[in-house]
């Protein structure tokens, strides 16, 4: 069963069009949701979650998001940009409220992330730093066996130590086959460290979604002249900079002869390649 | 729904001193001066705090973060009006008391059960009007309705009390006699126009809530 089935998703604004956008999560699996800033990748979260009205379908474990959406919660943990928790509780309270909140709540697990992320109980929720606040919301999401994390920028503004300790916590999580996780970044390295699948969302438009091992065979780095380039066949050329000493170009590795030597391309360069040329 | 009513009594008991501060000055000025009005202004406090509890809300994000759990939107609307309800009832019982115990020489025991039911229903009156406000355009702008709000009912109870030196009583009590309404059928009638009030005010905050877009 796919954990997100999205089709046609579209939401107007005045001065943004997000869509239509068709996405598609396998259960066991990480997709990587990359976009620059005001992308539309809070808008799909926001969507998917029924924060916003939007049109096209959204189906999270085969269950469109129309019906019971709140039954349907009790299988996610989201992680949203700001973690949303009144300033003056402590983790502690919070530990209450979440145990009236899920059925599948843990207090054991979610003691075990405070211990494990150096949460004091018994600090105020305002005193904790991005950091802190960013796991704390972490520790919920982990601790009523949630299904499905949907996390929009959890490492935005955090140092790489606690980056990388989040991600290897995500990856972690999906070890277990029945899991799946929707992470939105423009910080493309992190996602591209645990990524199955990447979706690319340039100003509303999702560019592509696709297998991240099949992106990185199709593509690579191709260091040539401006004149060979230009000899190569249509869509063989994905982007391409050129200088008084030479060319380089992300090219379609099936389009090119075989002749040419490329170099692998990671997951930013295409990113910022194909937002570029789109 | 037990778990947002733990979170608005943790909110609101966060700070107890800044919460129980008001309702002790109210307390201790009423019995000094053997001011009903001042009491009476309790079930008036307890009926306006949801609405701070609004503000806490939109602060720190909750909303945002609520919808991401499973919560539908009418839970987190009908949350807001069952704690307005509970902090009007635990306020009223309290006045109540007061009445009985320490003014009881101002009203008749029907005069003071039709009082203490007039100042439920007027306390229920203001999350019935507020909470729809506050969720329909925030709290910065439904402010400005509180201080209306808050301006007609200093009026209407300048009109209604008449303070004539320890002698509190309300003109209102000849008025209604003489109107022929018996003070059991006002005080239901009262109430029941309390609820009908905030049943109306509960689904339209539902259906603003429901339109919300966040």
């Amino acid at each position: 069963m796919n954990a997100i089935e999205i089709k046609g998703l579209k939401k107007n604004y005045r001065d943004f069009n997000l869509g239509p956008i068709d996405l598609t999560l396998p259960q066991g699996c990480i997709m990587g949701l990359i976009g620059e800033n005001g992308a539309g990748k809070s808008t799909t979260i926001k969507a998917m979650l029924g924060m916003i009205t939007s049109g096209g379908s959204i189906r999270l474990f085969g269950q469109d998001i129309g019906g019971d959406a709140a039954a349907l919660k009790q299988d996610i943990g989201v992680v949203p940009d700001e973690i949303g928790l009144p300033e003056m509780l402590n983790a502690r309270q919070i530990e209450k409220i979440m145990r009236d909140t899920f059925t599948n709540w843990q207090t054991d697990v979610f003691n075990d992330y405070l211990s494990k992320f150096n949460l004091p109980e018994k600090k105020a929720f305002k005193e904790y730093s991005k950091g802190m606040k960013m796991k704390l919301g972490i520790a919920i999401a982990l601790s009523h066996e949630a299904k499905l994390l949907i996390l929009d920028e959890p490492t935005s503004g955090l140092d790489p130590l606690v980056r990388d300790e989040i991600v290897s916590i995500l990856n972690d999580f999906t070890r277990d086959e029945s899991r799946a996780i929707l992470i939105s970044s423009h910080i493309v390295s992190d996602l591209e460290k645990i990524c199955d699948y990447i979706a690319f969302l340039h100003k509303g438009r999702m560019m592509l979604c696709e297998e991240k091992d099949r992106l990185l065979e199709q593509y690579g780095v191709l260091h040539t002249t401006a004149d060979v380039l230009n000899e190569l066949e249509d869509g063989a050329v994905i982007g391409k900079r050129v200088t008084d000493y030479g060319a380089e170009a992300i090219v379609d590795r099936a389009k090119i002869p075989q002749t040419f030597e490329t170099q692998p391309v990671s997951i930013e360069e295409l990113f910022v390649i194909m937002a570029k040329e789109a | 729904m037990k778990g947002l009513l733990k979170k608005e009594w943790y909110v609101l008991f966060n700070k107890p001193v800044m919460l129980l501060l008001p309702i002790m000055i109210f307390i201790i000025m009423g019995l000094s001066t053997k001011s009903i009005a001042m009491i009476l202004y309790l079930p008036l406090y307890a009926g306006i705090l949801p609405v701070s509890l609004i503000t806490t809300d939109e602060t720190s994000r909750w909303e945002r973060f609520a919808l991401g759990m499973p919560y539908s939107r009418k839970t987190l609307v009908s949350a807001k009006y069952l704690m307005s309800i509970l902090l009007v009832i635990a306020s009223t019982l309290l006045t109540s008391v007061m009445l009985l115990l320490f003014l009881n020489n101002a009203f008749t025991l029907q005069q003071s059960v039709l009082t203490v039911a007039a100042i439920a229903a007027g306390s229920l009156l203001l999350p019935s009007v507020l909470l729809p406000l506050n969720l329909k355009f925030g709290t910065a702008k439904a402010r400005l309705a509180l201080f209306v709000l808050l301006a007609i009912c200093g009026s209407v109870s300048a009109i209604a009390l008449n303070h004539e030196g320890e002698d509190v009583r309300f003109d209102l009590f000849a008025k209604i006699a003489a109107w022929g309404l018996s003070p059991a059928l006002l005080t239901v009638l009262l109430l029941a126009a309390a609820v009908i009030l905030m049943f109306v005010s509960w689904m339209i905050s539902v259906t603003i809530y429901k339109r919300k877009q966040f």
